[in-house]
């Protein structure tokens, strides 16, 4: 009602209120009810209609509103509404095939399978690494060139103790891993190392713990050594008609760092693996892309590029460190 | 036999108040108060409506694409919603009157409805 609507006599004023709550319409299709409605009264008044009887014709404002309700004002034209509803039906059909297509790969995948007990701790392990790795290289840079040189000794000292723990574990994965942590080390060292102001006392701690990371990286992890490990994934990742398996599947997970995968990746999974791959193709390509130093696998395998990124990115950074803390190692006995 | 000046049941009515708003609206563009006031008054109250029958029945048209509404400035000043008949109206109208007079030369056959004189 706008302030220049006549007002009408208390009664009809409350007929018409509880019509319009009654409809529960709102916005403009309320705006016309309430226009109508309205203009009714003002009419039936003029006519010479007592308000009594006017109210007697109207009959229940309850069951009017709900009479409304049910057959509301359109703002649509007839082919607009036409048209929306082409679109809400191509809508639900679009959502029913996706559903449809979702619940196929997610049962395909196995989704929602139960994870296999035996390499529980297995997992329990490389998603733990998966999940630290980036603490410990961010602890770091946080660390840099603006911190004093101490400071940043000191971050050496806790990333070389996490490199040696996490190597310790003995699977090619973790050594990847804590060789892409030795090569960050090994990068904030040589920052540490032109610091002009740097004290001896400096220098024979930060001595100490490049020799402490360099008995740790003393051991590389060869190609042979990856694909055997490869290959063993692999045998748990796929089926026998080259489908991945629930294995494959926590594998990738853990590899992200997600020991418990959230309900949004499980039902995101069947999407992102929609290609993952099979059997006899990840072994190919893992040695193809091993020996050429690649990372992109064939378009939409996903779990063979992902698995081959963890191996070619720790490759490269273990031949990183292997090439430049010998030489750090003797800048800093100077 | 019920009374000419009975109202017709809301089952009955159901059926026969569209055609009649169609028809009176094949005449002219009428808004609420006017349809009602000449649907009671041609019909002798047999197919009177209140509000609660006519709006719904008028947005239902509206919605089909029967008739079309049209808001302005009536003779009293006072702005008011004229309903008018659409082209695919005017044709339903013409089916449902032909539908009608199958229907009421049923009746007579019947007997329920006496034959018009003449």
């Amino acid at each position: 009602m706008t302030d220049d609507t006549p007002i009408l006599p208390e009664p009809l004023e409350q007929t018409l209120e509880r019509t319009l709550r009654a409809t529960t319409l709102h916005g403009d299709e309320r705006r016309r009810v309430e226009g109508e409605l309205r203009a009714y009264f003002e009419d039936a008044l003029a006519a010479g209609v007592s308000v009594s009887e006017i109210m007697r014709e109207f009959g229940d404002p309850e069951l009017g509103g709900a009479l409304i309700k049910r057959s509301p004002p359109r703002r649509r034209s007839p082919a607009q509404t036409s048209v929306l509803r082409a679109a809400q039906i191509a809508t639900a059909f679009t959502a029913v095939l996706l559903v449809s297509i979702y619940g196929a790969t997610a049962v395909r995948f196995r989704s929602f399978a139960r994870e296999p007990a035996d390499i529980s701790p297995w997992l329990d392990t490389i998603a733990k690494v998966a999940a630290r790795a980036p603490t410990w290289r961010a602890s770091l840079s946080a660390a840099g060139p603006a911190a004093n040189s101490r400071a940043r000794i000191h971050q050496i000292g806790v990333a070389v103790g996490a490199v040696r723990q996490t190597a310790s574990l003995g699977d090619p994965f973790s050594m990847l891993i804590s060789a892409r942590v030795a090569r960050d080390i090994v990068d904030a060292a040589d920052a540490v190392l032109r610091d002009s102001a740097l004290t001896l006392g400096d220098r024979k701690d930060l001595a100490a713990r490049l020799n402490a990371l360099a008995s740790t990286t003393a051991h590389r992890v060869e190609a042979r050594e990856i694909l055997e490990w490869f290959d063993h994934l692999v045998e748990r990742s796929f089926d026998a008609d080259g489908r991945l398996t629930a294995t494959g599947l926590r594998v990738a997970q853990a590899m992200k760092g997600a020991r418990q995968p959230s309900l949004t990746a499980r039902a995101l999974e069947p999407i992102f693996f929609a290609r993952a791959d099979d059997a006899r193709s990840a072994r190919a390509s893992a040695r193809r892309l091993v020996a050429s130093n690649e990372i992109q696998v064939h378009r939409g395998a996903l779990w063979s590029t992902m698995v081959v990124e963890h191996i070619n990115t720790g490759l490269e950074a273990q031949a990183t460190v292997a090439q430049r803390l010998p030489e750090l190692i003797a800048r800093v006995r100077r | 036999m019920a009374s000419p000046l009975a109202k017709v049941e809301s089952d009955l009515m159901r059926g026969a108040g569209p055609t009649a708003v169609l028809q009176l609206l094949a005449r002219q563009e009428m808004y609420g108060y006017e349809l009602v006031s000449k649907l009671r008054d041609e019909t002798s109250g047999t197919l009177a409506m209140g509000h609660s029958t006519l709006y719904p029945l008028l947005y239902n048209l509206e919605a089909k694409g029967l008739i079309a509404s049209k808001e302005r400035v009536a003779e009293s000043g006072r702005a008011r919603r004229y309903y008018s008949l659409t082209a695919a109206g005017r044709k339903a109208l013409k089916l449902q009157r032909e539908q009608w007079q199958s229907l009421t030369g049923a009746m007579v056959k019947l007997g329920i409805v006496a034959p018009v004189a003449g």
